[in-house]
């Protein structure tokens, strides 16, 4: 049986256009999300990775618990913020691929936050003190920070897009895995595996360890890269 | 000479470490000021609050006569410094040079203009195009004195740039250095353990230990007149000797506590510590005791003890008092030099420095952190600083 899924599975990656459209919104909705948690977790893991101020301690330990903050937990705070009773229900939002997005930023800003501020943490001192001794201003030397930690930033952004990507409770919590409009790749397999179709959801699996196989190449890549630097 | 540089009532604090404790310090126009201090005295704390780089938990810093702090950016464009170990941001070693100059939006001509000409001083004009990053730490520490100086500062704060070097490179950075100062014509701040690079090239030194400056001055005088114990041990004088000063002749005549008499030039009374180098000590055959000699410091002695270290030898010598000297190669031959023998030990009244100590236990106090003005009775060596700082 396994063998027969395996080949219907490589002949619905070759011919199934409804594959590819399911793996294409999987990537813009999870692209999406780590876009914006990019956005605003680099230029905070600065503030905070750079800034002395009191609470900074407990704040950073919130920031790195979040990082292991359950899918579902965060699908069911969307879930509770969006529905029709919440306080952004009038917008209307639940069960669309922008809900989806919201429960997928909620996963990926801690992550992405925590590790940013972890690497700004570990720029060496010694680039910051030059930097302000030849006459670097604040921005001057958060742009310094930024360049000695850039692949470490590309890491957390990596890292955030393969957990994302790979979720399934909150994006089923609050996108309802609607077929041809919210159905993403990890949704779909529970669906398909749940019918007992499993071409489909081998087909979406394989496309999924492909994914995590190449974020992971290029985060090793970039972590030898980092230690050769 | 008018101040540039001026620092009051300055205190950090590391956690509940004391890093820094110092009333005042000044720094002329024009000149080379030396910070020496053994490791963990806080002189690297101490260039970086100067620099504007670290805040310091209290006090005043005025640059130009305006107070200023790590926010004042116009006063820290007016600045540079090189580190201890030097970062080499990424690009090649033009980019670097050129780094200062561009944070302070300078057209493409003139840091086309200055970097050539850091370059050139520096001897670096074949590796402009190299990955700095790829250059060794001897060249890495030209590079950043390169960048430091294309920025044109008034102020350069240099924090034992040749430390991390082996002792080739070192000599090589330190002549490179003397020639740069030169060149510059600015006013540096130089942290040393050279002290022949204080001598060479400083107009002033300030000895700090435990966080304190305990003595500011002329470079010449600070070297041959330690204002503390403290200051004597770090400045190299290995032979201090508690004693009380018993009468006059052209200067002091000190009875030693362990026993003996010692002539010196000084002029100082009541209790005190004879301060004395080793190198300044000469040995002599016994047999000689009867020569005519200028010194009134003649003392038989026996050799107690004869290490190697490096090229000479440290030898321990027992002449009713304990003294240490250190002996080139072949005077340790002619005298034939062994743990036992016996020879004549003499040094030149001018040799022997006096440090006032007016208690008994005054050099065990000497060696304590304190703030200025303590119990001691002696004068604050932070008030020594300022005295000396307006001379």
């Amino acid at each position: 049986m396994i063998r027969e899924s395996l080949s219907q599975a490589a002949d619905l990656l070759f011919t199934g256009g409804e594959v590819w459209s399911i793996i294409l919104r999987s990537l813009i909705v999870s692209g999406t999300a780590v876009l914006l948690a990019t956005v605003v977790s680099i230029p905070l893991g600065l503030i905070i990775g750079l800034s002395r101020f009191t609470g900074r301690g407990p704040l950073v330990a919130v920031i790195n618990t979040g990082m292991a903050l359950p899918p579902v937990v965060a699908g069911l705070l969307v879930f509770l913020l969006l529905s029709r009773s919440g306080p952004l229900g009038s917008l209307g939002l639940l069960y669309t691929k922008q809900a989806m997005v919201v429960a997928q930023l909620v996963l990926a800003i801690p992550l992405v936050l925590g590790i940013t501020i972890s690497a700004i943490k570990n720029v060496p001192q010694q680039a910051l003190l030059q930097a302000r001794s030849l006459g670097a201003n604040r921005l001057q030397t958060a742009m310094v920070a930024l360049r000695e930690a850039r692949l470490m930033l590309l890491v957390a952004i990596i890292a955030g897009m393969g957990r994302v990507i790979a979720e399934v409770g909150a994006v089923m919590m609050v996108g309802g895995n609607i077929r041809g409009e919210t159905q993403v790749m990890t949704t779909a397999i529970m669906e398909e595996v749940r019918k007992g179709e499993f071409a489909l959801g081998l087909a979406l699996g394989m496309i999924l360890l492909v994914i995590a196989f190449t974020a992971n190449g290029v985060m090793a890549r970039i972590e030898r890269q980092a230690m050769g630097a | 000479m008018s101040v540039l540089l001026k620092a009051e009532g300055v205190r950090h604090a590391y956690g509940t470490r004391r890093v820094l404790y110092l009333d005042h310090l000044e720094v002329r126009q024009g000149e080379t000021f030396c910070i020496m201090g053994p490791n963990g005295a806080g002189k690297s704390t101490l260039v970086r609050i100067l620099n504007l780089v670290e805040a310091a938990d209290q006090g005043t810093i005025r640059f130009d006569g305006q107070r200023v702090s790590p926010r004042s950016l116009a006063a820290r464009r007016r600045m540079a410094g090189v580190f201890q170990q030097p970062h080499m941001f990424k690009g090649n070693v033009l980019d670097n040079v050129a780094y200062g100059m561009r944070l302070r939006r300078r057209s493409r001509d003139e840091i086309a203009a200055h970097a050539g000409e850091a370059l050139e001083l520096m001897g670096l004009t074949e590796l402009a195009r190299r990955d700095a990053r790829s250059l060794s730490q001897g060249e890495k520490q030209k590079v950043a004195l390169a960048r430091a100086i294309a920025v044109r500062p008034e102020l350069l704060f240099l924090d034992e740039p040749a430390a991390g070097l082996d002792p080739q490179a070192r000599g090589r950075f330190q002549l490179d250095l003397r020639r740069v100062v030169k060149e510059l014509g600015a006013t540096i701040v130089y942290v040393t353990h050279s002290f022949t690079e204080a001598l060479a090239i400083g107009d002033r030194l300030a000895v700090m230990t435990a966080g304190e400056v305990r003595q500011a001055g002329p470079v010449h005088e600070v070297f041959q007149e330690p204002a503390d114990v403290e200051a004597a041990r770090f400045l190299g004088f290995e032979n201090l000797l508690p004693g009380r000063v018993v009468g006059d002749a052209a200067g002091a005549i000190v009875e030693l506590e362990q026993g003996g008499r010692v002539y010196t030039r000084s002029r100082l009374r009541g209790r005190v510590t004879v301060c004395l180098r080793g190198e300044d000590i000469t040995l002599h055959p016994e047999s000689a005791v009867e020569d005519i000699s200028p010194t009134a410091n003649r003392f038989p002695a026996e050799v107690v003890s004869l290490e190697q270290a490096g090229a000479v030898f440290r030898a321990g010598l027992d002449c009713g008092f304990m003294l240490k000297t250190t002996q080139a190669r072949p005077a340790v031959r002619a005298l034939g030099l062994v743990p036992g023998a016996r020879v004549e030990v003499r040094f030149d009244e001018e040799a022997a420095h006096l440090i006032s100590c007016p208690s008994p236990d005054g050099e065990l106090r000497a060696g304590t952190l304190r703030p200025s003005g303590s119990a001691t009775g002696e004068r604050p060596m932070a008030a020594a600083a300022e005295d000396d700082s307006h001379d």
